[in-house]
């Protein structure tokens, strides 16, 4: 009976084990075992810290002859301006997209693994997992500023303090959600790199694009709604006001079904049906997904987006990443909606 | 059980089954009157001419949407219920469930092979098929690997081997998931379970595999009563223990097996619901297999039906809600049978 009751006790604990480990199965095989890659790296930035060091007292004496040079952030702090930035180091794909728009892409020494696929950075550089940080590892880079966006920000402390103290200028982007707020992004970002020519060019392409598309849309008096999907099913995702995508759409003179709510939902697809959007699109794009599915799902078939095949996929990097490819987002929208009046 | 008893506890049972499934199909994000709601269903069940105010779209969320949902969120519920029940009284042990001994995750490795590779041989049904079939395998694995250790298969031998094979299954499925990058998150949504977006093809599947193992369980629940009594007993009956707990946790795998690749891994239903069919109708297995399958389908439904409404237009996972109910249901058995002893 004895072994009963402890054969109890293991079991119940191994049960809350395994479903722990379903849940954050990602985040134990990364932080939990330590490779021997891993304990090299450390050896050696043992050593590299001590150079950090000294690249730290350079910097420092950089930023008092910049003294007087200050900005305001994206998030309402003064911060300084660098006197000269050689090296950056990108977190996320939009600040990369913004950079390289700059004519900033042969000073990004690093960047995040999902900047890969942007036009004009080297793919080999981007490698950096800024959801499993390695502080040590960007530390290392040494980089003259790190372009932090608000997405690779979680929780209340701030996990890039070890990385200002050793001298390194952070900069944090909020992630934004309207196309004004991109065009300050684009702002801010041209400012403090020293390229607002290039930072004017980049926002003018956006608002001509906005005016373009705005005159177009005065045009069209029967408003088509639309379903604009970003999570495939069973576990459906879309997204209601406050989001760029919603902005989007109103922008090209058509009706978000779900522009009565807020922010991202996720939806079911009963108020899809209930909804009878004219117009279905998805950017859910991952290896092997066919936007074909959409319809054939059970009881779509009354949509009337499904009944006239208007059915389409967009690229997904132009319709979720908050940078000047915003324009090929809106042009995408537009045409799927109203291939009649955006033809070019 | 008296004739009359009987013949009460299964009226009962049906009125209750009816009454969750008529609130799980009226009650949804998106409001449909109940005249609609019973036109719609007169129409396409018994052919009733559809009154022409009832527009289009309620007829496809109630009939393709909302109907196939609800029935397979009972069915699971009672197929996982069921297999629960069968494996706690073979094992003799109430924590015990198919999913600690490796159904679930054999099923999520299965799945998890087909979305990696993206290779696809039954179109949707893929998943399915991968999953109940690497189900079964898992649990074939499992019970040969124990009868080498022990022939009788005695329960705590059983238990332990389920674990171990079940958490180094689960080390390889998070393996695959994290060298399969973008295909992780379609993983992790496999695995934690959902109704929707179901046909109706999918319930008929599982509940002509609801319907046979119950059957055979219910000819097998004799044998399933000799083995609660323990090994020694069951054996000097003249049962051949080890035969007899190999067919019954292999029908087991099949139906929770089946159960995870149908709709993924949600906890605690095979746990909770035969404790309460076991409370409420005791534990004679002839009352016990039905009344368990009544009891998880219920309360699989309500939990369906609770992660459906509460933050709409969003829609929670049901595995959430059947452990938010769950969980604490799980401590206070486990310790109401510690502090008894």
């Amino acid at each position: 009976m004895k072994n009963t009751k402890l054969l109890s006790l293991v079991l119940a604990g191994v049960t809350a084990l395994a479903l722990t480990a379903c849940n954050n199965a990602n985040q134990t095989s990364d932080g939990g075992v330590i490779t021997t890659s891993e304990i090299t790296e450390a050896t050696e930035t043992t050593v590299e810290t001590a150079e950090a060091a000294d690249v730290l007292e350079e910097t420092e004496t950089e930023a008092a002859a910049a003294e007087g040079s200050t900005i305001i952030d994206r998030e309402g702090n003064e911060i300084a301006v660098p006197e000269e930035i050689n090296t950056i180091i990108s977190a996320a794909p939009s600040v990369t997209e913004i950079l390289t728009g700059l004519g900033a892409a042969d000073k990004i020494i690093a960047a995040d693994m999902y900047s890969a696929d942007v036009a004009g950075i080297d793919p080999a550089i981007c490698t950096l997992d800024f959801y499993n940080l390695n502080t040590e590892e960007l530390i290392a880079l040494a980089p003259d500023v790190i372009v932090i966006n608000g997405i690779s920000e979680t929780g209340d402390s701030d996990p890039y303090k070890d990385l200002k103290d050793a001298g390194v200028n952070v900069v944090y982007i909020p992630s934004s959600t309207s196309i004004e707020a991109i065009k300050e992004d684009i702002k801010f970002l041209a400012e403090y790199t020293k390229t607002t020519d290039k930072g004017d060019e980049l926002i003018a392409s956006i608002d001509a694009a906005v005016s373009d598309v705005t005159a177009k849309a005065a045009s069209i008096t029967e408003k088509k709604s639309v379903y604009f999907e970003i999570g495939a099913a069973p576990y459906l995702y879309t997204c209601g006001k406050n989001t760029f995508i919603d902005e989007i759409i109103t922008l090209i003179g058509a009706e978000n079904i779900y522009g009565g709510e807020e922010g991202w939902i996720s939806n079911s697809d009963e108020t899809v049906i209930a909804g009878n959007p004219d117009v279905i699109i998805t950017n859910v794009m991952y290896d092997g997904y066919d936007y074909n599915e959409i319809k054939t799902r059970a009881g779509w078939d009354v949509i009337t987006a499904v009944q006239n095949g208007a059915v389409y996929q967009v690229d997904a990097n132009a319709t979720s990443r908050p940078s000047q490819y915003v324009v090929d987002g809106i042009y995408a929208v537009a045409k799927a909606v109203y291939p009649e009046i955006y033809a070019e | 059980m008296s004739r009359r008893k009987a013949v009460t506890l299964t009226a009962a049972s049906i009125a209750a089954v009816f009454v969750t499934l008529v609130l799980g199909i009226c009650i949804g994000s998106v409001f449909v009157p109940p005249g609609h709601i019973f036109a719609v269903i007169g129409n396409r069940l018994f052919g009733v001419p559809l009154p022409g105010d009832v527009p289009q779209s309620s007829v496809s969320i109630i009939f393709s949407v909302r109907m196939p949902r609800v029935f397979l969120a009972f069915i699971v519920g009672a197929a996982l219920s069921v297999s629960g029940a069968a494996v706690q009284s073979v094992l003799r042990n109430p924590l015990a469930s198919p999913f600690t001994l490796g159904t679930s995750s054999g099923a999520s490795l299965g799945a998890s092979l087909v979305i990696a590779s993206g290779v696809t041989f039954m179109g949707t049904f893929s998943l399915a098929f991968a999953g109940l079939s690497s189900a079964i395998i898992t649990m074939f694995f499992m019970i040969a690997f124990a009868r080498r250790l022990d022939r009788s298969l005695q329960s705590s031998t059983v238990v332990l081997t389920g674990m171990v094979l079940s958490l180094f299954i689960n080390s390889v499925v998070t393996l695959i998931a994290n060298t399969a990058d973008e295909k992780y998150k379609q993983l992790m949504k496999w695995q934690s379970g959902s109704f929707s977006g179901r046909g109706w093809e999918y319930d008929g599947i599982m509940l002509a595999v609801l319907a046979v193992c119950i059957i055979v369980f219910m000819l097998k629940a004799k044998e399933l009563d000799i083995l609660t009594f323990g090994d020694e007993q069951a054996q000097s009956i003249g049962l051949d223990t080890g035969r007899s707990k190999t067919l019954l946790l292999v029908l087991s795998a099949v139906l929770s097996g089946t159960a995870v690749s149908f709709a993924g891994v949600i906890g605690f239903v095979d746990l909770i619901a035969p404790h309460i069919a076991r409370k409420l109708f005791g534990a004679d297995h002839k009352t016990l297999i039905p009344m368990s399958a009544v009891t998880g389908g219920i309360f699989m439904v309500l939990c369906d039906l609770i992660a459906r409404i509460v933050i709409v237009p969003n829609e929670l996972p049901v595995g959430v809600v059947t452990s938010l109910i769950g969980a604490p249901f799980f401590a206070f058995v486990f310790f109401k049978r510690r502090t008894r002893r």
